[in-house]
C-alpha cells in the first residue's frame, strides 16, 4: 500500500513549524535542518504504524529532542562556549543576547527550556519525551534559568 | 531576562528566524539512503561480530558508531553537502585557518597593569593600552610578536581640573597614535581632549579641547597630516602641527579613514541599515543595496554585514554576494574588518575566500579590540580563569591576502 501521498501531505502542512522547533532546540540552521529531516525520514518510515495509532507530529518532536541531547553528547559540539564580547560596546541586551546565553546551556537543560516556554508541555509530559524523572525535569530547569540569570546579572555588571 | 514571559517570547521570536529549506526533497534523499544504509549494516555487523570488540568502524565516509539509529543521523549530517552558500561553509579552528595570525602574549605588562588591545598595526605588531585599574589607561604599548617584547610608546598624560577623566577610542595610522579623552569640569560640563604621539614614542600633545556642542565626539581617525573626527551632526578636521579645525562633511560619520557612511553610533540605530558609504578624500559615493528584510546593515568599501530575519547577513555594498551568516547571531552595530572580514559570536568569516575560522576559546568571554576603526584583533584567554595570565590573540591584518 502506498503511503506517500498523506506523508508528503504532513510533511508539507507541519514542515514549517517542525523547522522552528528545531531552530529553537538546536540554534543554528544546519541542525535544525538536519534535525528535522532525520525524524521526517524515521516518521517516513514507520508512517503506516505512527498515523494509524499515534499523533505523528509529537512522534516527530520527541524523536528531534532526543537526536539533539544524543548527538550533542557524542559530537561534543565546538560552540559551547558562545562568546560573549567584552567590549561594552555591544550594549544592546535584548533578544540576541538571550539567544546567546541559551546557546551556552547544556543541551538537555535548553531542551527542557525549549519544552516548557515554548512547546508549553506540563513538566510530567517534557520527563516522558526526554525519558528522565520529573524530578529531573524541574532541577535542570530550575539550573538553566538560574544560568540565564546570573549570565544577565554578569553582563549588566561590567 | 527577567520573566519566564520573555523568555517565552524570545523562544518565539528565534522560531520566526528558522530557514526555509524543501524538507520534502531531503526527506526523501534521506529515506533513500537510510535504506542503502540498512542493507551495508548487515555487512558491517557481520565484521562486528568477527571483530568481537570494534565499537567504531568507518566506511566509505559513514561513521557507525554502533548506537544504532542515532549515530545514522550524525553520519548523514557529516556525509551530506547541502547546497551551502558560502557563509555556510563550518568554521575550522583559527589555529589551523590563519595559523600565521594566531599568537599568545602576556595579558599583564611589567607594572602589572592589564593589557586592553586596541588594534593591529601591522601583521606583527598590536597597539595595546594598559590599564591599572578598570578602563583608566596607564600606557600605551606596542607588542612586536617576533621579539615577543612589548615597548612603552608613552604615560597616558592627564588633565588637572577635570573630574570624570577617561582615556577614550583611540586610533593609528601606523605612524601617530590619537585617541580623545572624556572629562568634566567641576560645573559638570562636558570637556573633551583629543591628544596624539608618535608610534615610535615621545610625549603626547593635546591638539585640542571641544567644550559645548562640539564636545560630542563620537570617533576619530588619522588621516595624513590632520586628525579627523565626527560628532553627532558631521566630521571635522584639523592639522596635526595645530590650527583650527574645519568641517569636511555634513550628516557624515568616520569608519575608517578615507570612508565615511551616514549612521551615528548610538541608541535606536542598530536596526537600521546604512545607505551609502562616502569617500571623504575624492567625494565618491557608493549607494548601498540593501538585501530584501536586511537589518542593522553596516559597511565598508566593498562588504556589509548585519541581520536578516535574526540570522546574520553578509553582502557586497551592490547588493551583490548576498549570504546567510551560519552564526544565528551576529552583534549589531559592527562594520566588516578591512573591509574583509565579519565577526560571528566566536567566530570570524573572510569573505575574500568563504572560510570561517572558530574560535576555540577555553573560557567564557573574548574580547574585542577598542580601535576607533574596526579592530583587527580579537582575544580571549589561554586558559579557564576570568584572570588569565595569557591571551591567545587573532590579529586579522596578519592573514594573507586572499589568492
Amino acid at each position: 500500500m502506498d503511503h506517500t501521498a498523506d506523508f508528503d501531505e504532513f510533511v508539507r502542512a507541519r514542515g514549517d513549524a517542525l523547522l522552528r522547533y528545531g531552530y529553537v532546540l538546536s540554534g543554528n540552521m544546519e541542525d535544525a535542518a538536519d534535525l528535522v529531516q532525520e525524524a521526517l525520514a524515521r516518521l517516513g518510515d514507520a508512517w503506516p504504524r505512527v498515523r494509524r495509532k499515534d499523533d505523528p507530529e509529537g512522534y516527530v518532536r520527541t524523536t528531534m529532542v532526543r537526536l539533539h541531547i544524543n548527538a550533542w553528547r557524542r559530537r561534543h559540539r565546538e560552540d559551547l562556549v558562545a562568546a560573549v564580547p567584552e567590549n561594552g560596546r555591544f550594549d544592546r541586551y535584548d533578544d540576541a543576547d538571550l539567544w546567546a546565553e541559551l546557546r551556552q546551556l547544556p543541551p538537555r537543560q535548553r531542551a527542557v527550556l525549549v519544552l516548557r516556554y515554548y512547546e508549553d508541555l506540563p513538566d510530567d509530559r517534557i520527563a516522558e519525551v526526554l525519558g528522565v524523572s520529573r524530578g529531573t525535569v524541574r532541577s535542570q530547569a530550575a539550573r538553566a534559568l538560574d544560568k540565564l540569570r546570573i549570565a544577565r546579572v554578569l553582563q549588566e555588571a561590567r | 531576562m527577567t520573566t519566564e514571559d520573555e523568555l517565552a517570547r524570545a523562544l518565539r521570536q528565534l522560531a520566526e528566524a528558522a530557514p526555509e529549506i524543501d524538507l520534502l526533497a531531503g526527506v526523501r534523499e534521506r529515506r533513500r539512503r537510510r535504506t542503502r544504509r540498512r542493507a551495508q549494516a548487515v555487512a558491517v555487523a557481520a565484521v562486528i561480530a568477527v571483530a568481537g570488540t570494534s565499537t567504531t568502524l568507518t566506511r566509505g565516509g559513514v561513521l557507525a558508531t554502533g548506537g544504532g539509529h542515532d549515530a545514522a543521523a550524525t553520519a548523514s549530517a557529516v556525509e551530506e553537502p547541502r547546497a551551502a552558500k558560502p557563509a555556510d561553509t563550518p568554521a575550522r579552528p583559527v589555529d589551523e585557518v590563519w595559523p600565521q595570525a594566531v599568537f599568545t602574549m602576556p595579558a599583564r605588562n611589567a607594572d602589572g597593569w592589564k593589557y586592553r588591545p586596541i588594534t593591529g598595526i601591522s601583521a606583527t605588531e598590536v597597539l595595546l593600552s594598559a590599564e591599572p585599574s578598570f578602563e583608566k589607561a596607564g600606557a600605551l604599548e606596542v607588542y612586536d610578536t617576533v621579539t615577543r617584547k612589548a615597548r612603552v610608546v608613552t604615560r597616558m598624560p592627564s588633565t588637572p581640573g577635570l573630574k570624570e577623566y577617561i582615556h577614550q577610542t583611540a586610533t593609528t595610522d601606523g605612524k601617530s597614535v590619537a585617541w580623545f579623552t572624556y572629562g568634566e569640569r567641576q560645573d559638570g560640563s562636558m570637556v573633551r581632549e583629543i591628544w596624539t604621539v608618535p608610534l615610535s614614542g615621545g610625549e603626547p600633545r593635546l591638539l585640542v579641547t571641544l567644550t559645548g556642542e562640539r564636545a560630542r565626539i563620537a570617533t576619530i581617525a588619522l588621516a595624513g597630516e590632520h586628525v579627523v573626527w565626527s560628532d553627532e551632526r558631521a566630521v571635522w578636521r584639523l592639522p596635526l602641527a595645530g590650527g583650527e579645525e574645519t568641517k569636511l562633511a555634513d550628516g557624515l560619520h568616520v569608519i575608517a579613514w578615507p570612508w565615511a557612511g551616514d549612521l551615528a553610533e548610538g541608541p535606536g540605530t542598530a536596526d537600521a541599515n546604512q545607505t551609502r558609504v562616502v569617500n571623504l578624500e575624492t567625494g565618491e559615493i557608493r549607494r548601498i543595496a540593501a538585501a530584501p528584510g536586511a537589518e542593522g546593515l553596516r559597511c565598508g568599501v566593498t562588504w556589509c554585514s548585519g541581520r536578516q530575519r535574526h540570522a546574520g547577513l553578509v553582502q557586497r555594498v551592490d547588493g551583490s554576494g548576498q549570504a546567510a551568516f551560519r552564526e544565528a547571531m551576529t552583534p549589531p552595530d559592527a562594520y566588516p574588518v578591512l573591509d574583509r572580514f565579519v565577526r560571528g559570536r566566536g567566530e570570524v568569516y573572510d569573505t575574500a575566500t568563504g572560510v570561517s575560522a572558530r574560535v576555540d576559546n577555553p573560557g567564557t568571554w573574548s574580547g574585542v579590540g577598542v580601535s576607533a576603526e574596526p579592530s583587527t584583533i580579537l582575544y580571549w584567554g589561554t586558559t579557564r580563569s576570568g584572570k588569565p595570565h595569557e591571551y591567545r590573540v587573532l590579529n586579522l591584518a596578519a592573514v594573507p591576502a586572499a589568492q
